[in-house]
């Protein structure tokens, strides 16, 4: 490019210094949140697969109702399937939290310690992170376990406990209520071996030997259990892909880092149309004097690079400190703290990928480019006389005929029809702003209304889970029969509560027929998986490899986790047992359940606390992207009623000659931005929301909850009128800025 | 013949609002001559400079520049041709605002092979020691003075110049022309200037009126009146 034009490159940059550095700051912000977030995530998915696989996950897990033999264990073994048990005793503590107990790994889903070391000796406990976190214990502390004090010697993680919830069926995990720990040999036996405590849960993780597959040890298991007794001694078989403990952070962070790839691009696009709009602003004032440079020989393509010069030197500083910041301590780093405070992994360092380099370095030039690229090359186009008439097409949209004879009316539409460009990319800025709000809005929505639904629709204050249940139903409870199936969708598999209900059951709602296969579904289960009455659902016994269809015939409301109901007398014949049966306990008030036969206890209080949980978590995260989306609004709108102001200074300058108040100004050249706005919001706002409803099912697909995204219609006012107020406050701005064009200073930049 | 136009058509527009606003033009001008085209609003004779400068097409006709026939080009040529050969003066003088009288000129400077002494421009246009200014610091005859530097430091052979008097004072617009008279004896370089102003013809070599798209005079003037001595301007 010509030397001298370098020299202007600064000057201009000098010149237009608050609007350069406002869309750099802006750039900075989207590449600073685009890196942090996205290396974020693929820090996390990398490195826990990594740690994974140095840590030998299990590559699955099966629990049986009785210990398998050491003859039925060395069958496994010799068909290629390592096993190792991971038995283990839920010890409730006395705050109110459970504790799982279970032996040291030796082969499969080793201890990774973030501190200390394993527990080598009676007395001794190593616990898990996030649980000595939410407790505040440290290495050296003591605390009390079935009624025997430890030492904790040791904190770390597993990688089959990296979502840490006590059933697969949890909605969420809460670390201040489950942890896991990890004693010697030994002392577990011990334990176990007294008594007065839950049932133990026998479950085996496997790894399988090269060409050996989850299929093998379904048939080696086949050909030891009793086919007609397998459902019932085979509780459960899951996979490692299909278990939402495992890779459960790395699994989470899959959609961020699309996400936030995707939401970079789109933000970025926007940023360098507004720039293009500057640019072009800035062809049109000085279009006599490119016409004058075309006629003396100099060329398009070098007007051009010129004029993309700036914004892509801009866009490119930008990018670069954007990632810096996000490479950061203050990036990445921040970010990992979200997912440090939910899931149990070790301690990662900071990856730097070299595609996210590459895009934060290249996209936001790159876009520069092709942006002004496209929208300067057909002004650039025009002939050297053209430009130096500064000839501008004229579409049929500014010259439309005006009925009405109202002045200030009219002037307001030429003024926006003049200011189509601008006026286009408000209405993008609005949208692009619009869906980012919606994205936070729907998030905050989200949780409100799963723990609004999940607390509104239980009607027990207990609920027991038996694995051995006696024959006489305790007085006052409600005996029901509940089986877990899993549903894979969206490439994550959840489990789904199947609830056998008596006719008279007072604790739920639904009243199921005793039509086979039919089925009432929570309406969790309605929004998550879209379904309504006549529909089929396969649900998947994975233990069993069987795929049950069912046809729903209503809707209930109830919202805890991922329930449907059956009739009781239909589904033990559905699932093979016999008349009677029943594994679940309801009642208004605690049992006297011998602890033996439990495999666990759920109050309305836990639902409750469970269920804020969401919240909790989410609002850090719903507050930034909602301060995003207003940020990005307000630098759109108060960039862009820049340059219309810019654009029309020689006209205000004149009608400030003729008398006219800077009110009045105001009045002609932004209240018509006013209407532009209202009517972008008016139009935006509901099919942003729709996008983002649709869209909003992949980012929440790992969670087991109900998608019930609708808020009240007070919403809807309450967003336009926020819209309308942050154009206000940029029209407040932007008087100061029509109050200081003066009259004669213009009118001599004219000439 | 260093410039020779045959039979020179151009019309704008259809049906209607159809114009010709060149309607067979025909003349020369020799290497090194100063030469005034003149005529009314609307006559053709700025559309006659575009066209010999490649900023616009001809219909129909003939104009060659030192050998090279314009017509049926495609604007690349074209856009060449302005390069290597010409330098353009307009009325309003488009500088780039954010640079320097020296910078400005500079912007012109790399798209010659052979450009001019940009010290011994500035002295002859009498902007050595303002140029480091802007143009916003300038006067109006300064401006035009630096619009001429910028088209003359490629070392053109061929200077067109629409009205480059029309926006000065007569006091500045002598100065200019002064100038101008001063580079073509130094340099030799063939000028074509469009104007309204009557008094110019009396310092150039060759006049040309146009009138409703022909020519209605085309002479040689045996005597030349010095730019300085100019009267009425």
């Amino acid at each position: 490019m010509n030397q001298v034009f370098r020299k202007r490159i600064v000057r201009d940059l000098r010149e237009n210094f608050p609007r350069w550095l406002a869309l750099f700051l802006m750039i900075v912000m989207g590449m600073y949140i685009v890196t942090s977030v996205v290396g974020a995530a693929e820090t996390i998915i990398t490195k826990s697969r990594r740690s994974a696989l140095k840590n030998q996950v299990e590559d699955g897990e099966f629990t049986t109702l009785f210990p398998l033999t050491q003859e039925q264990q060395a069958l496994l073994s010799d068909a290629g399937i390592l096993l190792e048990k991971k038995f283990s005793l839920d010890i409730p503590l006395e705050d109110g939290s459970i504790l799982r107990l279970m032996k040291n790994r030796e082969t499969i889903n080793l201890i990774e310690l973030d501190e200390g070391q394993p527990a080598k000796a009676m007395g001794e406990v190593v616990l898990e992170k996030r649980y000595c976190e939410e407790h505040g214990y440290a290495v050296g502390d003591g605390i009390k376990v079935a009624g025997r004090k430890f030492v904790i010697v040791g904190i770390g993680t597993t990688p089959d406990y990296d979502l840490p919830i006590g059933s697969f069926s949890d909605m969420a995990a809460e670390s201040a209520l489950f942890g896991t720990a990890f004693v010697t040999a030994a002392q577990y036996e011990e334990i176990a071996g007294n008594g007065g405590l839950r049932s133990e849960d026998y479950t085996y993780a496997y790894r399988l030997e090269k060409g050996k597959s989850e299929e093998d040890v379904k048939r080696e298991l086949k050909a030891f259990l009793p086919e007609q007794k397998k459902t019932e001694l085979l509780t459960a078989f899951v996979t490692a892909d299909r278990n939402p403990r495992i890779l459960a952070a790395a699994g989470d962070m899959v959609m961020n880092k699309e996400m936030g790839l995707i939401a970079g691009v789109v933000v970025m696009t926007l940023f360098a149309y507004v720039i293009s709009v500057f640019v072009i602003h800035q062809i049109n004032r000085e279009a006599g004097v490119i016409g004058t440079l075309y006629a003396l020989g100099v060329k398009k393509k070098e007007i051009l690079t010129h004029y993309i010069m700036l914004p892509a030197l801009v866009t490119f500083v930008g990018g670069v400190i954007g990632a810096a910041l996000g490479f950061s301590q203050i990036g990445i780093t921040r970010q990992m703290g979200e997912t440090y405070g939910y899931f149990s992994i070790p301690a990662f360092n900071t990856l730097c990928p070299a595609y996210l380099i590459v895009y934060a370095v290249v996209v936001p030039p790159l876009l520069s480019i092709l942006v002004n690229f496209v929208t300067l090359n057909s002004r650039l186009s025009q002939t050297a006389l053209s430009l130096m008439r500064n000839e501008q097409k004229a579409s049929g949209l500014r010259r439309v005929a005006l009925k009405s004879h109202d002045f200030v009316r009219n002037f307001r539409i030429r003024q926006t029809l003049r200011e189509l460009r601008a006026s286009i990319t408000v209405v993008l800025g609005l949208f692009v702003s619009l869906l980012v709000f919606m994205l936070g809005l729907n998030c905050y929505v989200l949780c409100e209304n799963v723990a609004k639904d999940s607390v509104g629709s239980v009607k027990f204050a207990y609920s027991y889970l038996l694995k051995y249940p006696e024959e006489q139903i305790p007085e006052g409870a409600q005996a029901c029969y509940s089986e877990s199936l899993s549903k894979t969708e969206k490439g994550f598999t959840l489990d789904v509560s199947v609830i056998g209900i008596d006719a008279d059951n007072r604790y739920f709602e639904a009243k199921p027929s005793d039509k086979e296969n039919s089925i009432v579904i929570g309406k969790s289960v309605a929004t998550k998986y879209g379904l309504k009455e006549g529909d089929s659902f396969t649900l998947t016994d994975s233990a069993d490899e069987k795929d049950y269809e069912f046809a729903v015939e209503g809707v209930c409301d109830y919202a805890v986790g991922l329930t449907v109901f059956m009739d009781i007398d239909v589904m033990r014949s559905r699932f093979g047992r016999e008349s009677g049966y029943y594994n679940m306990l309801l009642a208004d008030r605690p049992l006297a359940v011998e602890e033996g036969r439990l495999y666990g206890v759920t109050s309305r209080t836990d639902i409750e606390r469970s269920a804020a949980v969401f919240t909790k978590m989410m609002t850090p995260m719903i507050t930034m992207i909602l301060s995003v989306s207003v940020i990005i609004f307000f630098m759109v709108m108060y960039l862009m009623t820049g340059v219309m102001i810019s654009r029309a200074s020689f006209g205000i300058s004149l009608i400030k000659i003729f008398g006219f108040r800077t009110r009045e100004i105001r009045s002609l050249y932004l209240d018509g931005g006013a209407v532009t706005v209202a009517v972008g919001a008016l139009v935006g706002i509901w099919p942003a929301k729709r996008v983002i409803d649709a869209v909003y099912p992949h980012a929440v697909a790992n969670v087991a909850c109900g998608l019930n995204l609708r808020f009240s219609w007070y919403f809807y006012p309450f967003i336009f009128a926020g819209i309308v107020l942050v154009y206000l406050v940029v029209i407040v701005l932007q008087t100061k800025k029509i109050a200081r064009i003066s009259p004669a200073e213009v009118l001599k930049n004219r000439e | 013949m260093y410039l020779e136009i045959k039979d020179v058509r151009k019309s704008y527009g259809n049906g209607t609002s159809y114009v010709q606003v060149l309607n067979g033009i025909t003349t020369s001008v020799e290497q090194g001559e100063l030469c005034a085209i003149q005529g009314t609003s609307g006559s053709g004779k700025s559309t006659l400079l575009n066209c010999i400068g490649g900023l616009e097409t001809m219909d129909s006709g003939s104009i060659r520049v030192d050998g090279l026939e314009l017509f049926g080009r495609k604007p690349s040529v074209l856009a060449d041709y302005r390069r290597e050969q010409l330098g353009f003066v307009f009325q309003f003088y488009n500088l780039v605002p954010n640079l320097t009288v020296l910078e400005n000129i500079q912007v012109c400077q790399y798209l010659s092979k052979e450009p001019m002494d940009i010290d011994e421009l500035l002295e002859i246009i009498g902007l050595l020691e303002h140029q480091d200014k802007f143009p916003s610091q300038l006067s109006g005859g300064q401006q035009q003075r630096c619009a001429i530097a910028r088209a003359l430091v490629k070392n053109p052979r061929l200077l067109l110049c629409d009205e480059p008097t029309g926006a000065l004072d007569s006091k500045t617009s002598r100065e200019i022309l002064i100038l101008l008279e001063t580079i073509n004896q130094r340099y030799g370089t063939t000028m074509l200037i469009v104007t309204h102003n009557n008094a110019i013809k009396d310092m150039v070599h060759k006049v040309l009126v146009i009138k409703d798209g022909t020519v209605v005079q085309d002479y040689h003037n045996e005597v030349r009146v010095p730019a300085k001595e100019l009267e009425d301007l």
